[in-house]
Formats: C-alpha cells, structure tokens, sequence
C-alpha cells in the first residue's frame, strides 16, 4: 500500500463571469503513487498545474478552484473527506510543506524561535523543551550558531538561512510526507545544490517521502526515484527517473529535455511553437492537449486523448515510438570570435555606495576594478551570485548609476560622466532590457505604442511607427494583431518579448539584458535564446546577465564571471566552461544541476558545508 | 531607535519655533486689545493706554515676541489675562483632564476600529459586509460634537444609564495628586471615585473617538486582505495552524502597521476635536481652557494652549514612530 | 497592593453593572447646580465678573447689599451715610461677623480690602472703582470712615458691586494672594470646600454664620458652559438648579414633570450703541431707525415675550425708570423723518450694522431681524459679526459702525451704570462722542444729593433717547429651570444664590 495515493483527481477552475462561465480543468484525472521514503518528482512549466496538486493534497485550493472528482489518500485516509480540524491536526504534524520563496514564507515581524516555537505548540511539544529543540532542529539543518539565531528576524536572514528554517520545521515532526514546491528556484546555484543536498540527506536520514514540484527536468533528474511529467493538467508521463530522462517516451518530455541548454556540451535547442494553454483555452481543449505544439503530430491526435498507459512505465501518446527521433530544431548558435571594433570598453569601474549616517559611516564596495571590452557583433556574458555586482555593472554601463571609479567608453565616446553628450550617445548606441518585464512596461499603453516608443521619441510619423511594430513583433514570433493588448493581457513570454522588440524599435547596436529569461519557463526561455540568437545576424552586441550558467554557455561568446564586485575570470566561453582557471567558477559550475544523462550527483556530497 | 528619535526631536524644535512665532504674530494682528480686556470696563482709557505699555503692547511685534520667547524659554508663559494666574499653572492643571479624555477616546476608536477592521475583513464578501460598512461611513461622517449630543440625549437623557458632565459624581471630592482621576483614584484607593471617573468618561470619550473608529477599521481591512495572501500566511496554514491563529498571530500584526499611521495622525485631530466635546461634556481640559480664552481674548493662554497642542501632536507621531519600530523588526538597525 | 487594588475594582465593577447611578438628586440638604461659566478665581476683588458675583455672595460678604427688589439693604455693613458733598461715606458694621478661619471682622478690614490694597499696587479690578478713595479712617473696630478726593455719590452703591466684597486682612496678608486663591477665606453663608478649576466648585455651609442659616449644607456647582448640555442634565436629573438655557427649551422643560421654569426679567439690558458722526450725523436718520424698530415682535420671536421692551435705558423698577416715558415703534414716522433727510426705500442711507454672535441669546438673529426692519424703511444695514471682545479694541479706534447690538449688565439698577456708563465719553463703552451730551454726562457723575442725582440722570436718559444718541431695545431675561420642589429667592438683578435655596 502507497502512503499517498492520487486517484483519477480533477480539480476545476470557475472561469469567466455570468453565462459564459466555464468550468476549466486545471488537473484532469491525475493519478499518482508514492510510496515511502520515495522521492517523486513532478515536473512541468507554469500552468501545468503541478503546483495545483500540492494545493489539493492540503486541502487549501484557491477561491474559484474545486476538486471536481477523485481521491487523494494518505495513511489510507482520504484527505479530500476529512474536517477541517483533522486536516490542520495533520499539517505540519504529518504532511510538511517547504516553499518556494523562503525570504517571504517567513513571518517578517516574528523572531525565528517565535515561528518555531509556534510550531512546536501544535505539534505538541512542552514548552521548557522549545528552546532546546529549536536549537537541535536549526543545528540539524546544518546553520551554524543556531542559537544566535533564535532570537533574529526573517530579514537579518539570507534566503538560503531561511530555507534552511522552513526544512528545520518541515522535518522537526518527522513527518511521512513532504512536499516541497519549487525549494530552490529563488535561491542561488551555490545554494540551490546545498539545499538540495540537505533535504535529500534529511529524506534517507528520517525516511520521509517527497513530493518534489518543479519546473526545472535537469534538477528533477538529479534527486527524484520517480518522475510524472504534467502538461495541460494530465500526466503525460510517468516511471523511473533515469528511465524517463534517458529514454523520454513523450513528446513533450523530450522537447522539455532538448529545450534546456546543456551544461556540459553546446547543441541545438528545440523550440515549440506557442505556449501551454491558459485557462479559458483548457475550459475549451479537446483531444490530445499537446498536439497544436507536438513536432511529430499525426492527424488523428487533435480528435483523440490517449490515456496513461503501462505498467512502471506510463505515456499518454498515440505514438511513443516516434520521441526518440525529435531533434533540436534550433541550430547551434555559432561562437564568434571578437574581429570587429571595440563598442564598449569598460576600464578600472568602481562603484562605492556610503551607508549609515554622520556616525558609523562606512562604504560598501558594490564593484571594484572590473574591465573589458566588447566587440560588434559579440555576445558578453556576465555570471555570478547575486550580489556579485552584476546588476550594478549593467546600471553603471547604461547610465542609470555612475561610477566612483574608472572609465566607460561607448562607439568611441567617453560616457563616464553621464552628461548630456554622453546620454546622447547612449541614446544613439544603447538599450536595455530589464529584469522583470511586468514591471518594465507601463500598464496603460497599448503593446504597439510601447514597441514603437523610441521612434515616438525621434518624431517619427506614426504610419512609419505602426509599420516599424508591426515588422518587429513578427521579428520576436509575436501576433502583429496583439499591438492593441495592454500588457497585463500578454503572458510572461510575450511581455519579455515586447520588451526586447521595444528595446531593438530604436536600432540599438548594443544592448544589455539583465536576468531577461530567468523565470521563464523552459520553451519559453528556448524561444527567447532562439530570438536573440537569430538577432546576432544583424550585428548586435549583447551584454548577457545570468545566473543560469548553462544559458550563458549557450548563448554568449565570452564570459564574465563575477564575484564580491570583482571580476575572477573572463574569457572566451567554450575556455572558460571547459577549463575554468577561478577556483570560483569551478566551484559554480559543479553546483549546477548536471546535465541529463550526466553521472550522478555524487560531486554535491564533496561540496563543503555551507554557511547560507 | 534612540537615534531617529533623537533625530525626531531636533526636527521638533524648530518646528515649535516656526508655529509658536506664526501664532504670535497672528493673534496680535487680531483686532483684540488685550490691555482693554485686562481691566474691568469701568476703567478709563488713559488706564488701558497704561496697561498696555506695562505689558509692553506698544512695542513692535518682532520685539514683543523675542520678549515672549526669552520667558518662555525660561519656563514662563505668561499671566492669564483674564484669570490673573501663571499660565503655565493653568495649562498644567487642565492637561490631565484632556489627556485622559483624548487618551480614552483613542482607546476606544483603537478598539472599535481594530475590532470593526476585523469583522470587517471576516465579512469580507458577504452581504452584511455592506452594512457594516455603511455604518462606518456614518460613524465617520457625523462630527464629534454632534455625537456628544446624541450620546448625551440617548444614554444620558432618553435613557439616563450614563452622567454627561463634568469628571465626577457631586458628592464624591475630587482625589488629590496628578490631575488623572483613574490613576489618582486608584492610588487613593477610592473604587467609587475611579467608577465614578470611568463612568464620566464613556460618553463624551465614545463620542470623540467613534468618528475615528472607521478610518483605522477601514485602513486596517485593507492591509489585512493584502497581508492575508502573503506566502508566510500560506505556509503558516501549511503548517496546521488554525485560522483564528494565523489572523491574530500572523496577519494582525503585520496589518496593523498601515493602521497605527492612521492612529498617529488622526490623534492631532482627535486632540483638536476634544475641545468641542470638553465644552459640551463640561470636562475641564485645555479645550475648555481655550474656549474660554478665545471668548476672553486672553492672548497668553491661547499661545501656550496652541503650543501645547503642537507639543502633544510631536509627541504623538514620535511615539508613533517608536511602536513602529517595535511593531515591524524591519526598521530596527542592526 | 497591586492585588487587593484589582480585587477591588473587580468588586466595584460587578456592583456597579447591577447599581443605577450614583443618587443624583442629593436627597434634603444638598443641591447642584448648573452654571454656565466659571469664577475668574477666588479673590473676588481681583476681576469683574458678573456672572460670578452670585457665587461670590454665596462665601464672600459685600458691605451693603440688595434686596431681590434691588433695594439698597444693610449687610456686613449696618449703617451708611453719606456726607453731602459726597465725599465723606461713614460705615457702622456688625459686631458679630467672623470671617471662615474663625478672625472678627472689623473696620481694619474694610480698610485693607478697599484701600490698603488697593494703593498697594495691586492690579485689581476694584482699584478702578475706589479710583477716588483716598483714606479710610478707623475711629472703632465697627466704625470706618471713607474719604473720597471728588465727590462720588454712588458709593454705597459700589459697595454692594461687582467686587466689593471683605476680605480678611489678618489671613490674608499673612498668606499672600497666590495661597488665598488656593484657600479662599470669606465671611459668607458657606465656606469653599472644593474648587477644580472649569469644572465645579462645592459649598460647604458656615455653620457659624452671622445671618440666616442656609436651609442646604451642600451646594454643588457644576460649570457647564454649552446650553444644551444644560438642558440635557437638568431634564436627566443631574442638576437641580440651572440657568441660562434657550427660551424656547427652558418653556419645553417647565412642562416635564417635577420640573419649573421661570423666565425674568434681570437688570441686563440690550440696546443699540450709536455713533453721532457719519450717517448717523443727521438726528433725522437716527430716530428714524429707532422708530422702525418693532421691539415687542423682537422680544416675542426671540424671547418667548418674555423680555420687556425699553424705551429708555433703565429697566422698569430700576430707580432711573420714567414711567410715562415711551418711544413709539412708528414705521411711517420713521420714514417722514427719512424723507425730510432725502431717503426712502428706493433711495436708502447706508450704514455699518455691527453684532456679536452668541454673546447673549440670539443676538446675532436679532440684529438680521433689525436690520430686515430698517430695509423696509430705507435704512440699509451691512450687517458685520464681531467678537465681543472686538468691541473696546474697535471703539478705542474708532472703528465702530453707525450702529453697534450690544447688552450691558447692571446688577446695581443704578442709572449712573446705565445711562451714565453707556454714555460716558471717557469710558470704553460708548460710541457717541458729541461733547455737549458727554460734558453733561460728565458732570452728573459728581451731583451729590440723592434726588438731584436720580432726576438728573432721568433728564440725560430722555435727552439722549429724544437725540438718538440712545436706542434701547429690551430688557434681558433670565431663563431658570429647577426641580418644582427646589425654591430659591428670585433677585431683579439674576442672582442666584444658594443661601436662598430650600427643598420644599
């Protein structure tokens, strides 16, 4: 008997108001097994609905959401019949949740013992004892001097110390079930590999079953026994975790797999067409859901569902036979070389910030001695932890900071200053693209007028405008026709590709991207490398910010890897990636999640402990 | 913390500096003769030409109130006019009576507002939501001193449950000590006498604070429903813990920020709006004492009145500023 | 203590929810009452307050006093003669007052009271009315003999005034004026046992008392300065006693059971202060605003009638009254007189109209109602609110409109303090400064024999009313609401006093 079971579970989505109201299925007879002490990883992209079965288990679904049929049964109990009083007796106690953002899953007005300690309360425990198990519990999870911490704030924590609290409460009561909800993708690599690292020995250690949800097929690969792989609310596929990786038997697993840029080698993404339907689009879908994007579609897939089938090894596809022969359909961008002229030259830049008022003034060194230049035509990466300095080098070389130190220098133009010249120039040469693209795009305008923003800046007439959208939207893989559509209406893919073609609308010669595809889910992001790729045609130069480094192994000729403001090793990509001389990069690369297929993960285990 | 609040008390300096000089110069710009108003009406004009050189009201302005600064800075206000009594005497007695008052309204409009914020965010959605809030709306916008007149004629009149003036019953004497009746009552082990007081107080306290209730209820509503979908609620339910728990233990008090800046405003006016209600309930505070001066144009009294509201008002967004630092870690230096 | 202390409030909150509250109406030997304002502080001599001499006569004794008629009557002081040049006043006191703390009171004391004190430098507000005091001889502990520099004949008056009350020399020089204050010592019906400031003051009955004993032990006053929370404490039962409500209220409560309301006429009188220049330069033009006013339709709309309209500036009974005398309310003499002058309706002379708002009852509505009269004869008023307090400051610039609603109290009913003070060009309270009118006014101040005095201020009373210089409109009341079975002595002058005060 499994500890939890999932059977046939459909869960619907209220969408649309008055008689257009629909039900959408958001999971469509979802079943599932896990036993204990096993690890299941559940994978898939945003709107898979992967974090919707974490909900159901709880029991918490959001406002609109219903379990329209099934059961889903732990220690032979079905969670879906049970009072609210035996489900909150259960949570935390049995079932344990980890969350995806730490830093905000934290009472930020609570001390860490106050949390705990609440925590302790419903399981039970007598009060002269919190202290001592606080202490036990935050040493367990391996955070040094846990009992100075007790008394400290969510915010005097870094993301990965909060996490580290949040499994010390998961697993202070021991429980059979934990399901942890995309643990680490908020979190650095660095960190990432040591959180992992820790919840995977806490599992053997206490036994405890995982439901691991992530959107991410190479980490997946790495910890889970077991993979179930959701598309559109189904499970398309569902068996062993190295069988699933090494041998995909659906489509949409093998595209997943081909989309992510490996680590290790440089190869062809594969790019689908479109995106998973929303809501509205599931309220409507019939037949296959994934056929509209599958390569290897027949005609009979758009009429006809095929349901899980097998035994430890289940596919939903009329034609598994046909997945091993998808091939990336992307080609391997090229490497150039740095032959053109010298765009951007970056000299000795330093950034000081001076904190604290006229007592205890001291400066903090946000950037110090970092240069290099970029060529016409040459793709820069730029990796590094946060707080690396990153962000702030992508400020200083766009204008939006000035330097303490050093020299900037752009087409030719010394632009340190900042004055109106050197705006000008930048005006002429420069543009950015911004981290988050929600927030980057002014919610009232039109998403033609924001792409056409920078001629409206030149006076150009509108007729030359429109036309200038419209050409470029097509350029980015975008519906001409959504130049009407607000930017909330867009998805999060769409948006960031607003943003890149409004960025391009001015005919930059360089332009600097900070974090543009973190975020994104996998085809979405290999539709965004795929864009920027093909950009490299026209001769752009690229400032490519990222923490992905297997991204930036992709995409970017020459790397810049950064560390504490400094800069610890720059060179031509395929050098750097294959022979890191920093000690740094070495030691970043070998926390990314390998590639699929990669040996093992027993290279985590020799990382040493961790301090955050 | 002791350095923003250091901070907050340089900034109060010259603001009082700036306030009491604007109020200087405009109430000796007012076509009152304070000289006139300090002698009895059979006196002669050549008398009050007399008087006001001896209070040197002939002197330019600029001058007057260097001189006016120079004693106040050397802790002396002034006479009264009209009472022939230190000022600083007269303020000093009628404070408690406002403090309490003021401090009792605040209470209540806190209680009524956090609890009215609470039901409010309970019913959320529901139909009785609407009439929650159109009560609130009601209670907001009726004066403090016309809900004097309702409470007084309902509960003091209509149905004669409540005393409506002055502090205490007649027959029971006023209890020696710091002017705060609950506190000096109970220091003198009088039971009767802090009943009497705490009774004295619930109308004319529940009439000034009821129109500041709805504010902080509707100021703390919001927040509760922007707090209620953080992630830290969520795993807190995650974790088992009850509804009841996760509203008062985890929403409340990171909601409770936005309301408490409401708190800190509103009680400037609260502390204004006590004069109203200080003449109607016959409650002989500083708003009382104004009144008074106003009608006898007794020009020293309101000054030091006028400065002790913006005192009280300083004090109160310091304070303020202090629980914030104690509500919300985040704002605490390492 | 923390403990017992919480017990304790528990205790009395448990009996307090099943008690009413405390007993209000105080049984047989006490009373509340509700006043509207608070004394100016406990040395009586220090400021004139009208509203307070009542409560002053209650712990202080003046030298002479009124009766309720505003008869002139012995008090502390037995006998009082005036020497005929008036400068010479000789005083017989009782041999039997004690002050509180127990001291004789004797001669000494009137002569530290008004005029040791008074030439100490002190700024008191009686050193303004014994101006002219210039000793006082002390032949024996109850003889005193006051010398005046000029004739004042109204002396004895003053001695029953706003002020003039005895103090005790011996505790009060040992003391000092600032303990005094704190701990005031009189020789009246009651002592002082409790004063909070603007909150409430509680008598205590002297039982050693030269006079009549009060019938009460207790008076409590509470200071209740807005009219309707008046009205809602005496109709709730909290106060037994209460004045100055709004008319048309204190008639609603005289019909609640257990409840009386009276309305009197007091010594207040409510007039129209002139100016002689400017608009009103011209005789024609001020008697014609006097004959437009309606002021029997004044006293019904804003007075329930009760206020008795005035011709002259001296309230019937008063000792300046002329009975036969009365100024018609006459719109079309008005507008003859007008016309003589080259006005009328379509062709109004214009004039500055000042009121205050809320100085007394329905002043400010009052004045519309004037100024509504006057348009219909071809007077047009531009109407302008004032402070009370404005009034002096704006005389004294000579800033007064033509025409100013104001109210003059007099608890003497002395004419010298209407006519005499409402016409005094030296004083602050007039507008009209024709020098002919005012030497006469002037000089009355000093005429000595009683008769002379009385006629003579008669004469100016007339005069002024028959120039326009005057324009009297009514006599105030006094609204007073009390429990039926609470008596009290009615005074012409609106005393109230708690020595008069019986449960019946």
């Amino acid at each position: 008997m499994s500890l939890l079971t999932v059977e046939n579970l459909t869960v619907t989505a209220r969408v649309g108001q008055g008689e257009a109201a629909r039900l959408a299925p958001v999971l469509r007879g979802v079943g599932l097994a896990l036993d204990k002490g096993e690890v299941l990883g559940v994978v898939g992209e945003s709107g898979a609905g992967k974090s919707m079965l974490g909900r159901a288990i709880a029991g918490y679904l959001p406002p609109g959401f219903s379990v329209a049929s099934g059961r889903v049964d732990f220690n032979r109990r079905n969670l879906l019949a049970i009072t609210a009083e035996t489900r909150r007796a259960m949570l935390g106690r049995e079932i344990a949740f980890i969350p995806q953002e730490p830093l905000s899953a934290l009472n930020p007005v609570r001390t860490i013992f106050s949390q705990l300690r609440e925590h302790f309360t419903h399981l039970g425990l007598p009060r002269h004892q919190h202290r001592d198990r606080a202490i036990e519990a935050l040493a367990e999870v391996q955070l040094s001097e846990p009992e100075s911490l007790l008394g400290r704030f969510p915010h005097q924590l870094s993301g990965g110390m909060c996490q580290r609290v949040l499994i010390a409460m998961a697993f202070a009561s021991r429980p059979r079930l934990i399901v942890a909800d995309e643990p680490t993708t908020a979190l650095d690599v660095s960190v990432q590999a040591r959180i992992l690292e820790l919840m995977a020995s806490l599992q053997r250690r206490a036994g405890t079953a995982v439901l691991f949800i992530t959107h991410d097929l190479r980490l997946a690969a790495g910890i889970c026994d077991r993979l179930a792989v959701l598309y559109a609310g189904a499970v398309v596929e569902e068996g062993g975790a190295t069988s699933v990786l090494s041998r995909p038997l659906h489509p949409y697993t093998r595209a997943l797999e081909l989309a992510n840029p490996a680590l290790g080698t440089r190869r062809g993404l594969m790019v689908l067409p479109d995106h998973m339907p929303g809501l509205a689009a599931l309220a409507e879908a019939t037949g296959c859901r994934f056929a509209p994007r599958c390569p290897v579609r027949s005609r009979g897939c758009a009429e006809r569902e095929i349901p899980l089938i097998g035994d430890n090894r289940r596919v939903a596809c009329q034609y598994p036979e046909r997945t091993l022969g998808i091939a990336p359909s992307a080609p391997v961008p090229p490497h150039r070389a740095g032959t053109g002229e010298v765009l951007l030259s970056v000299e000795g830049l330093g950034r000081r910030f001076r904190v604290g008022g006229l007592i205890r003034r001291r400066d903090i060194v946000a950037l110090e001695d970092v240069s290099f230049t970029l060529r016409e035509g040459e793709f820069l990466g730029v990796v590094g932890e946060s707080g690396s300095g990153k962000s702030t080098l992508a400020r200083l070389v766009v204008g939006l900071d000035r330097p303490t130190t050093g020299r900037i220098t752009l087409a030719g133009a010394d632009v340190t200053k900042g004055d109106a010249a050197a705006r000008e120039v930048r005006l002429a040469n420069l543009q950015m693209v911004f981290q988050n693209s929600s927030s980057a795009l002014n919610p009232r305008r039109r998403v033609g007028s924001i792409v056409a923003q920078a001629l409206e800046a030149m006076h150009r007439p509108a007729a030359e405008r429109e036309a200038v959208a419209a050409e470029l939207m097509r350029a980015m893989g975008l519906d001409p026709a959504l130049v009407s559509r607000l930017p909330a209406q867009l998805s999060g893919g769409q948006r960031q590709r607003v943003n890149i073609a409004r960025a391009l609308a001015a005919g930059p010669r360089l332009l600097v991207a900070d974090e543009i595809v973190s975020g994104l889910d996998v085809s979405i992001q290999a539709q965004l490398l795929a864009l920027l790729a093909r950009l490299r045609a026209g001769g752009i130069a690229l400032v490519f910010i990222s923490h992905d480094l297997a991204v930036v192994r992709h995409l970017c000729d020459r790397v810049i890897v950064m560390q504490q403001g400094r800069i610890v090793e720059q060179g031509e990509t395929e050098r750097v990636f294959s022979a890191p001389q920093a000690d740094y990069t070495r030691e970043l690369l070998a926390s990314a999640p390998p590639d699929i297929g990669a040996p093992a993960p027993t290279r985590l285990l020799a990382i040493p402990p961790p301090s955050g | 913390m002791l350095r923003t609040l250091a901070w907050r008390a340089a900034v109060a300096l010259p603001t009082l500096l700036v306030v009491s000089a604007l109020m200087f110069m405009a109430l000796r710009l007012l076509p009152v003769d304070p000289a006139a108003m300090s002698l009895p009406p059979n006196a002669t004009n050549a008398d009050i030409a007399a008087m006001r050189h001896t209070m040197g009201l002939d002197k330019p302005l600029p001058v007057q109130y260097v001189i006016w600064l120079d004693q106040v800075l050397h802790g002396n206000f002034g006479q009264s006019i009209h009472f022939r009594r230190s000022v600083a005497g007269l303020v000093a007695n009628a404070l408690p009576a406002t403090i309490e008052l003021a401090g009792s309204a605040m209470v209540i409009a806190f209680i009524l507002g956090v609890g009215g914020g609470l039901l409010l965010f309970a019913l959320r959605g529901r139909r009785s939501e609407l009439a929650l809030e159109t009560a609130t709306t009601l209670a907001m916008s009726l004066p403090e001193f016309l809900w004097g007149l309702l409470f007084i004629f309902v509960f003091g009149v209509a149905l004669n449950w409540l005393p409506f003036t002055g502090r205490l019953a007649p027959s029971l004497p006023q209890p020696p000590g710091t002017g705060f009746l609950l506190i000096d009552s109970l220091r003198a082990g009088r039971i009767d006498i802090f009943w009497s007081a705490l009774l004295h107080l619930i109308l004319p306290a529940s009439a000034l604070g009821i129109a500041f209730a709805p504010p902080i209820a509707r100021v703390l509503r919001a927040s509760l429903l922007a707090t209620w979908e953080q992630d830290y609620i969520r795993q807190a339910r995650l974790r088992g813990i009850s509804e009841t728990r996760l509203l008062l233990a985890h929403a409340l008090r990171n909601a409770a920020l936005p309301s408490l800046t409401m708190v800190g405003v509103q009680f400037g006016f609260l502390f204004g709006g006590s004069l109203l209600i200080e003449v109607i309930f016959a409650d002989p505070g500083i708003g009382n004492l104004m009144v008074d001066a106003v009608r006898n144009a007794d020009l020293p009294v309101i000054q030091a009145v006028g400065l002790t509201y913006c005192v009280v008002v300083l004090v109160i967004n310091a304070v303020v500023d202090a629980l914030y630092m104690v509500l919300d870690p985040r704002l605490r230096r390492a | 203590m923390q403990l017992p202390l919480s017990r304790r409030l528990l205790l009395a909150s448990a009996a307090g929810a099943s008690l009413p509250l405390p007993a209000l109406a105080a049984g047989q030997d006490s009373a509340t009452m509700g006043w509207p304002s608070d004394v100016p502080g406990w040395d009586p001599t220090l400021r004139f307050a009208p509203d307070a001499q009542g409560i002053y006569k209650m712990v202080f004794d003046q030298p002479l006093t009124q009766s309720p008629h505003l008869k002139l009557i012995a008090n502390v002081v037995t006998k009082w003669q005036l020497a005929p040049d008036g400068k010479t006043l000789d005083l017989e006191l009782r041999p039997d007052v004690t002050f509180h703390d127990g001291a004789k009171m004797t001669s000494e004391d009137i002569r530290y009271t008004f005029f040791e004190r008074v030439k100490s430098g002190e700024n008191l507000d009686i050193s303004k009315s014994f101006r002219t005091l210039v000793g006082v001889d002390t032949p024996s502990p109850t003889h005193a003999v006051m010398h005046f520099s000029q004739a004042f004949p109204t002396a004895p008056v003053w001695l029953a005034f706003l002020g003039s009350f005895v103090l005790p020399k011996e505790y009060l020089s040992k003391v000092g004026a600032a303990e005094f204050q704190k701990k005031p010592i009189g020789s009246g019906p009651f002592k002082l046992a409790e004063y909070e400031i603007n909150a409430r003051i509680v008598l205590e009955r002297n039982d050693k008392y030269w006079g009549p004993k009060p019938a009460l032990r207790r008076i409590t006053i509470e200071i209740i300065k807005d009219p309707s929370a008046r009205v809602a404490a005496i109709q709730s039962g909290q106060l037994d006693l209460t004045v100055n409500v709004p008319v048309r209220e204190a008639q609603r409560l005289g019909h609640i059971p257990g409840l009386a309301s009276e309305l009197d006429p007091i010594t207040r009188i409510i007039l129209l202060q002139v100016r002689n220049d400017r608009n009103f330069s011209d005789e024609n033009v001020r008697l014609a605003a006097h004959h437009a006013i309606d002021k029997a339709a004044l006293s019904k709309a804003f007075y329930g009638g009760a206020a008795v309209p005035l011709s002259l500036p001296a309230p019937p009974g008063s000792p300046g009254y002329v009975p036969g005398f009365h100024f018609a309310y006459d719109p079309k003499l008005a507008m003859q007189l007008l016309a003589k002058s080259g006005y009328g309706p379509k062709n109004p002379i214009k004039i500055g109209f000042d009121t205050t708002n809320g100085q007394f009852p329905s002043d400010y509505d009052m004045a519309r109602a004037i100024a509504a009269m006057w348009k219909k004869v071809g007077i047009e008023a531009d109407l302008k609110v004032i402070e009370y307090a404005q009034y002096f400051e704006l005389n004294r610039g000579d800033k007064l409109p033509e025409a100013t609603l104001y109210s003059f109290d007099n608890a003497t009913g002395d004419p010298e303090i209407y006519a005499g003070y409402l016409l005094n060009p030296h004083l602050p309270f007039s507008p009209w400064k024709d020098p002919v009118l005012g030497k006469r006014v002037v000089a009355q101040f000093t005429v000595t024999n009683e008769a002379e005095r009385i006629a003579g201020w008669k004469k100016i009373e007339e005069d002024a009313v028959n120039m326009g210089a005057c324009m009297p409109l009514l006599q105030s009341v006094i609204t007073l609401v009390r429990k039926k079975n609470l008596s009290y002595t009615r005074y012409g002058n609106g005393w109230v006093l708690g020595q008069t005060f019986r449960w019946t």
